[in-house]
């Protein structure tokens, strides 16, 4: 029985504290994990930096403000659709695999806001202030199988829910004929609640485990971009933006609960209390930490002729820098260099803009280390995240347009024996009003 | 928080300092002596965003290739408008253009907002460009144009206005090389 007792605990720490690839603490949730922003820049799979000639600029790049003339609210609002397909195949081949999928529809606000140019006698002053949510966490994923870690049947369940949304002021001007200049001041706030709970029996010996645990994560942090658009010749432009670090502050609090008894297994979805169990474990609490991630930079390119317009983004993070002051566990990240092409055509006599795009986005997270505890290192393979997008713009009138765009984003993870196939469908739909 | 209060008064004193001292970016016209013929002294005077830049200035205006008031400018997106500023008669007049999309778009994209009122129709029943009132010279004949009235905007760059939408021409209707002359405007009204 001791042993059992040491064995759950031990799998409180495998299991819960570091969870499934999907569901690991909000530290990991805030790198990368970006939703999108905007109807007419995700048609053109993100590939906005130099182009940035709408409200988005705002996020893509403020310097792009300055190409507008008129005054815009914007709207826009995202249909996320997750799926999270779990598969653990036992290494030793008894007595058989297991898969689950969790899926789970979200719908929100992504953007709203407004753009406003100073009349000016020659070149451009245009202010920008708005809303964008720019990172989302909603997912469901659950897991079935015989586990060879426990040698038993196990069944689970995580739920994610939440995101990161930024409130951003921002100024742009023309500085030179040629070369416009802009900054923003980005306000962040964010939330990550997760809920698991996971179920394990062992036939042989009729010994049954239940744990439930789970946070809620309240993020907070600012800081400052600033951008530059550069127009070249033959319609050629350049932007780049400078992406200061962001330190995000986390007020956590949570929960964990272990249950255990000899005879009857424990049902995923059952009310578990000490009454209900052999022994029990349960523990809750509130702290903070923070992550500190590192300084971003992004460069674009686009190119009009006739009706088409190409764009290209890359962007570099070297994750490896990420900061925190969390003791347990410690992640590893690596540094990545995400791109990204669109295009975009106009169809006049539709009075029609069609788009389509793609975006290579690796993940930064390689694992983690309990350093009280090396032997506890686990290094997780994740493919990169691959993302095709479509979209279509809609010239309503002289004042409205209405951009649509779908993004279909798939990668794969292997924490072995367990390997996780993750989907992403979102819809965005913008609306945008000039006067 | 303090640093905070740093960043952001730094941030707009370089935003507020660059954009109207010495930068390029100038939010009005630098005034201008004007001589009062009847009293027969100098005087300083404001120019408002609408008026003609070619009223006085000929040329390249401020030397700029994007012109004043940007959105005017040969690189700014604009299907219909191709290097050069120059207007594109194959998609305007194709089955593959649209008129009715062009002055939409126009509206939408390229038109300041401050302007808006000033110009009023004018895409709607004006004329031809190549009949267009030539821009006059501030202070000689008519001056009145300053605070133009909507039947005659005023438009940076030269005072070449935005074409109307054109309708293609009617089967057997003569296509004459003057009219394909008129569909190549140039659009900053400059040579």
């Amino acid at each position: 029985m001791k042993l059992r007792v040491l064995l759950a605990i031990q799998f409180l720490f495998l299991f819960v504290v570091t969870g499934p690839c999907v569901s690991v603490r909000s530290q990991e949730m805030v790198v990368g994990n970006d939703a999108g922003v905007g109807g007419r820049a995700m048609g053109m799979g993100g590939a906005f930096t130099a182009v940035a000639d709408d409200y988005t600029a705002l996020y893509y790049n403020p310097a792009g403000l300055a190409q507008m003339r008129s005054i815009e609210l914007n709207l826009g609002i995202g249909i996320l659709n997750t799926r999270e397909q779990a598969y653990l195949r036992s290494v030793t081949g008894s007595p058989s695999n297991g898969s689950d999928t969790g899926t789970v529809t979200v719908n929100s606000i992504s953007s709203f806001g407004g753009v406003i140019p100073v009349p000016t006698y020659r070149g451009s002053l245009v202010f920008a202030a708005g809303y964008n949510r720019i990172k989302e966490f909603d997912s469901d994923f659950r897991v079935k199988g015989y586990s060879d870690l426990w040698g038993g049947q196990l069944t689970g369940e995580s739920s994610d829910e939440g995101g990161m949304d930024v409130w951003s002021l921002a100024g742009a001007f023309d500085a030179s004929q040629n070369i416009s200049l802009g900054g923003s001041l980005n306000f962040y706030r964010g939330e990550h609640k997760l809920e698991q709970r996971s179920a394990y029996y062992d036939q042989q010996t009729e010994y049954a485990e239940f744990i439930s645990s789970g946070y809620i994560d309240k993020i907070s942090a600012w800081n400052v971009n600033l951008g530059m658009v550069v127009h070249s010749s033959h319609n050629l432009r350049f932007g780049a933006v400078l992406k200061f670090p962001v330190k995000y502050n986390y007020r956590d609090s949570y929960y964990d609960r272990w249950y255990s008894r000899d005879g009857e297994p424990f049902n995923l979805w059952e009310h578990v209390s000490p009454a209900y169990a052999d022994s029990s474990y349960e523990n809750k609490g509130k702290f903070r930490y923070y992550v500190k991630s590192p300084m971003e930079l992004d460069f674009g390119i686009s190119w009009i002729i006739k009706t088409l317009t190409f764009s290209a983004d890359v962007n570099y993070i070297d994750w490896s820098q990420t900061k925190t002051d969390l003791d347990e566990p410690e992640y590893f990240y690596k540094n990545t260099t995400n791109w990204r092409i669109g295009c975009e055509s106009v169809l006049p006599f539709l009075n029609t803009f069609i788009r389509a795009g793609y975006a290579s986005v690796p993940d930064p997270y390689k694992g983690y280390v309990y350093k009280g505890d090396p032997q506890k290192t686990n290094i997780i393979q994740k493919n990169k995240k691959d993302y095709v997008t479509f979209g279509v713009g809609i010239l309503l009138d002289q004042s409205m347009m209405l951009d649509l765009a779908f993004i279909h984003g798939y990668w794969k993870s292997v924490d072995t024996p367990r390997t996780d196939e993750s989907t992403r469908n979102k819809l965005f739909i913008s609306l945008s009003y000039r006067i | 928080m303090i640093r905070l209060k740093v960043i952001i008064v730094i941030l707009a004193i370089f935003t507020a300092g660059t954009a109207i001292t010495g930068c390029y970016t100038m939010l009005r016209h630098p005034q201008v002596k004007a001589y009062n013929e009847s009293s027969g002294s100098e005087m300083t005077e404001g120019i408002g965003h609408g008026e003609r830049c070619t009223d006085c200035h000929t040329g390249n205006v401020h030397g700029a290739t994007r012109g004043v008031g940007r959105g005017y400018g040969w690189s700014d997106y604009d299907p219909f408008w191709g290097y050069n500023g120059y207007y594109d008669p194959w998609l305007y007049n194709s089955w593959y253009g649209s008129p009715y999309f062009y002055d939409n778009y126009y509206h939408y994209q390229t038109m300041p907002w401050w302007l808006y009122d000033t110009r009023g129709s004018d895409t709607s029943e004006s004329a031809e460009p190549g009949e267009r009132e030539k821009p006059l010279r501030r202070g000689t004949g008519s001056d009145s144009r300053r605070g133009s009235t909507p039947s005659e905007p005023g438009i940076p760059g030269g005072g070449i206005q935005k074409p109307a939408p054109s309708v293609p021409p009617a089967s057997g209707e003569n296509n004459s090389p003057d009219n394909s002359e008129k569909e190549k405007p140039n659009r900053r009204g400059i040579k």
